[in-house]
């Protein structure tokens, strides 16, 4: 705004002045050159395969590569009905759930540590964000060896302690399986998350906590009172933001359970993988991305609705 | 209280770092010795090492992904700046429209866009190339990167491209002279977050990829790791070869990129 008034000042002080009028011209191209690389690039591998999807949701295809008859809204139906999609819906929302709480947990116990000065905190601060920048396959290996249902090490530990006395083969229980995805998802994470959260605690002012200490405020109250307020536009950005990269979250349940045991950690994107590669039914997959892709808008409407910081 | 605080700070360090230590460990064990669960090796080897690097495609994987991570981290950086810088410096017609278009590309799942994704490159015949996979990490990294940016422009006072712009610098000019400068950290930042995302990008690397030829780190990774599942010497040295490019790489990048994640995300 500010800007662009100094530009018309510019154009009506000195309206004679040829060269700089031309200036002011250029300048309205000058941003959508700039934006139309990354804009062009989105709409190339996102907006058009997703109106590709949206054509194939109504053909039968069955391979990719092939081309199915149009069939109007009967993969609709078929989705509609398919107790596998929805059943899908419930680990996906299991997933998102469990993910959050144990992701949040960890990182604002890591952040709120952090927080404090100490000799290795710089160290530390760089270094913990390591389990996120590290490929999900290896992840995958790290905690596929260490929970591996006949010698991991969590097994023997356990076992040596009394604990158990039979190994547990936690990815192989359909009760255990996706808790304990669920845990080594949240721990490639949450170190993200952590550095977001030590951000936004840096950015609180000290006197609020030693006003609130002089109100004989205690560290529990400190934290909802001032700490959880001041980071709601990190909480909102988050919460959505969070929610949707956990909702699409493939490679690593698929490298660890491949949807397994009896379907326990088949998640929405996991089914439509399969729907696609596996079953060849290219058609109906179509239809349950699109019904899931509509879910997505309207859950980020309505999040952004009610959560959005009010101050803005 | 102190107590509780000390041992609840170890647990935090045991659970980042053990999985690392365990994983790293066994693959110096030899193979007699691997699955017992030792916590220092009686005997040390390199042999899964050295089988690794020449009995299995490791290092060309190792070469694709560099090539990969590389390409998305140049082209990453050199469509998001400019975009980002006109997203939060000007003024324009549409730039509302702009912003909330690159950042809806994170509602819909990766996963939606598998088979059209793959269908468009077999189109244009980029199947199995790593450009494909160039492009996807560039459309996956981007709008992150994107929105990092805007901490590192907020950061500088609006009037300095003011005043250069009534000095008659254009648009250019300001941008590679006076700001660019001023945002290095925030290159830094998002360059590494495109090389991280690249290096680690998994599904669309499984689908676009046919030929081993091409094929990057997780995937030959992943298909050491089902061929022989019982060779966990190759997987847990490979799990180590794969993570360490992307620690030596931290290790110089890191600090900036952390504090930039942290700059970028508050402001």
């Amino acid at each position: 705004m500010e800007k662009e008034a100094t530009q018309n000042a510019t154009i009506t002080q000195r309206p004679i002045e040829r060269k700089k009028a031309k200036k002011v011209e250029v300048k309205h191209f000058v941003p959508y050159l700039l934006v139309s690389p990354l804009v062009l690039w989105i709409v190339i591998t996102i907006f058009i395969p997703l109106s590709t999807v949206i054509k194939e949701s109504f053909y039968s295809t069955g391979f990719v590569g092939t081309q199915g008859e149009f069939v109007g809204l009967q993969n609709y139906i078929n989705v509609f009905t398919s107790s596998a999609y929805w059943g899908s819906w419930k680990n996906s929302l299991l997933w998102v759930v469990g993910n959050g709480l144990t992701q949040t947990v960890l990182a604002f116990s890591v952040a709120l540590y952090l927080n404090n000065k100490f000799k290795l905190s710089k160290f530390a601060r760089t270094w913990m964000i390591i389990p996120w920048i590290i490929p999900t396959i290896v992840v995958a290996i790290f905690w596929q060896w260490i929970f591996n249902g006949s010698y991991g090490i969590f097994n023997h530990v356990l076992m040596g302690i009394g604990l158990i006395d039979q190994p547990l083969n936690l990815l192989g229980d359909p009760t255990w399986a996706l808790p304990t995805i669920i845990f080594i998802n949240s721990w490639h994470w949450f170190p993200f998350l952590a550095v977001i959260i030590l951000a936004g605690l840096a950015g609180i002012p000290e006197e609020l906590y030693e006003a609130s200490a002089v109100d004989g405020a205690n560290k529990w109250q400190q934290f909802w009172g001032i700490t959880f307020p001041s980071l709601q536009h990190i909480t909102f950005a988050l919460g959505l933001v969070g929610t949707l990269w956990m909702f699409n979250i493939f490679d690593v349940i698929y490298t660890l359970t491949e949807g397994g045991p009896a379907g326990s950690t088949t998640t929405v994107p996991v089914q439509i993988y399969q729907q696609a590669f596996d079953n060849y039914e290219l058609g109906s997959a179509s239809a349950m991305s699109v019904v899931t892709a509509i879910m997505m808008v309207v859950f980020a409407v309505v999040f952004i609705k009610f959560a959005a910081p009010k101050d803005e | 209280m102190r107590v509780f605080k000390w041992i609840y700070g170890i647990l935090l360090v045991l659970l980042i770092v053990f999985p690392f230590y365990w994983v790293t460990i066994s693959s110096f064990k030899v193979p007699d010795q691997i699955l017992q669960p030792d916590l220092w090796p009686k005997a040390w080897t390199l042999q899964h090492y050295r089988e690794l690097l020449f009995d299995t495609p490791y290092l060309l994987n190792l070469k694709n992904s560099l090539i990969v991570s590389f390409g998305t981290m140049i082209v990453t950086v050199m469509i998001v700046v400019p975009a980002s810088y006109a997203i939060y410096r000007m003024e324009f017609k549409g730039r509302n429209f702009f912003y909330k278009l690159i950042l809806a590309t994170y509602i819909f799942p990766a996963m939606l866009l598998l088979v059209p994704v793959y269908q468009l490159m077999s189109k244009v015949g980029l199947v199995d190339s790593l450009w494909s996979l160039i492009i996807m990490n560039v459309t996956f990294g981007a709008p992150f990167a994107t929105w990092l940016m805007s901490g590192f422009f907020k950061a500088i006072p609006k009037t300095l491209d003011e005043s250069a712009a009534i000095d008659g610098a254009g648009t250019m000019r300001i941008l590679f002279q006076i700001i660019l400068p001023l945002i290095a950290p925030g290159l830094a930042t998002i360059a590494v977050y495109a090389f991280v995302v690249s290096w680690t990008e998994f599904t669309f690397a499984s689908i676009l990829i046919t030929s081993d030829e091409y094929k990057v780190l997780p995937i030959g990774l992943s298909q050491i790791m089902g061929q022989y599942t019982v060779k966990w010497g190759w997987t847990t040295a490979g799990a180590v070869l794969t993570l360490l490019p992307v620690l030596i790489f931290f290790a110089f990048a890191g600090r900036y990129f952390v504090k930039g994640l942290t700059e970028g995300s508050v402001k």
